[in-house]
């Protein structure tokens, strides 16, 4: 108990478990899956039309902005699920990879989309640094979104 | 695995910013296979004494001991693998995820502690059997009767196989036949060796426990050993 941890049994099915996770729940949550999706769709799509490099960066700015703003209040909106999750036992890690993989389906799923309509909306070699940049920025933001969330929940609970 | 309490106490801030004590100087062992219950009316401390005894609350003063280490010096790292693989919570209000099917809100504890839960757990299957809950496992936690998600809330309790269980206010929103039937469970579980700890407000289930433990107004105000 307790010192004697073994972290090798534990992280041995741990993605794997978190897949499962995020498959059962799929169904579920649909509204924020798909505003994720078509948002970025949306913005990939109108970057390849606007190809101008003075516009380009605004734009990057703004799905940066767009894309963080989302996963935040996409994060904060489940405390009542990581309240569960960390009574039972789940530590920060699992929560924080489970939001990364939920997150980082759906939007590898819109690239995949988009890169399947690039017959269609003029492609070029900036448009796949813009995916590579924005899966960037959604990855290392959800972890830090989730951090914030998660210790001011942390304090809360054991403080109230 | 042995719990101690040593001089707990536990204050809340009231809307008036005065402090109110919600435990006061509790000193309780609580040993391997026991099976005990507090018993009080609602705001006698109950239920934040089964979330101090569980990590889910900090005491204002006081020592909680897990068996040997001492919660104020465990990191919240150990404390978390502590309460995923030694206890088994029953909550209030049962808290599901309602995103979930019945039989993955009982897998999920497994899910947490990394059990690779593709593969049925053992203890899955005469879980669902001995709680006669086999063909709800399709349904949403929504979907189920008060003593149904009980039933379940038992049922993600015992999947991963604790030394402690920990229920609070079990027969809450439940008949009589029912409430009888869980505590006949808890007892039945206690008997193979499982240590049990139950808030009640309802002192006719206290004949079901070993050691009964009156609480009013934060503190231990009577005791009474049945075994």
């Amino acid at each position: 108990m307790g010192r004697k941890i073994n972290y090798f049994k534990e992280s041995s099915a741990f993605l794997e478990n978190i897949l499962w996770f995020n498959i059962r729940r799929f169904r579920f949550l649909s509204f924020w899956r798909v505003t994720f999706f078509i948002i970025n769709l949306m913005l990939f799509l109108s970057t390849a039309m606007i190809m101008p490099m003075n516009l380009l960066y605004y734009i990057f700015i703004i799905v940066s902005l767009s894309n963080m703003l989302f996963i935040y209040s996409r994060i904060n909106s489940r405390v009542s699920s990581y309240v569960l999750l960390r009574q039972l036992g789940a530590s920060f890690v699992f929560i924080i990879f489970d939001n990364i993989i939920e997150i980082l389906l759906i939007y590898s799923s819109c690239a995949a989309f988009y890169l399947l309509m690039f017959p269609l909306v003029r492609p070029n070699d900036i448009s796949f640094m813009f995916i590579l940049y924005q899966a960037l920025v959604v990855v290392l933001f959800i972890p830090a979104a989730s951090l914030i969330v998660l210790i001011r929940l942390g304090k809360q609970i054991r403080e109230e | 695995m042995d719990i101690k309490l040593m001089n707990i106490t536990k204050k809340f801030k009231s809307v008036d910013n005065i402090f109110i004590k919600s435990l006061d100087t509790i000193n309780l062992d609580i040993n391997y296979g026991n099976y005990l219950s507090f018993v009080g009316p609602s705001g006698s401390g109950k239920s934040t004494l089964l979330k101090i005894l569980t990590s889910n609350m900090t005491p204002n003063s006081g020592d909680v001991f897990w068996g040997k280490y001492r919660l104020s010096n465990t990191s919240q790292k150990e404390i978390a693998y502590m309460r995923r693989t030694k206890f088994g919570i029953i909550f209030q209000d049962n808290q599901f995820l309602n995103e979930l099917s019945v039989e993955d809100n009982i897998l999920l504890p497994l899910a947490i502690s990394s059990y690779p839960v593709g593969q049925k757990h053992k203890y899955y299957n005469t879980l669902m059997e001995s709680l006669n809950i086999t063909s709800l496992k399709k349904r949403h936690p929504f979907e189920l009767s008060g003593g149904e998600k009980k039933k379940v809330s038992i049922a993600r309790s015992l999947i991963n196989s604790p030394e402690i269980l920990v229920a609070d206010e079990p027969t809450a929103n439940l008949d009589e036949a029912s409430a009888r039937e869980v505590f006949n469970i808890f007892s039945n579980l206690n008997k193979l060796g499982l240590t049990i700890v139950i808030a009640t407000h309802d002192e006719r289930f206290g004949k079901y426990c070993k050691e009964t433990y009156y609480l009013s107004e934060g503190k231990i105000v009577s005791f009474k050993g049945n075994s």
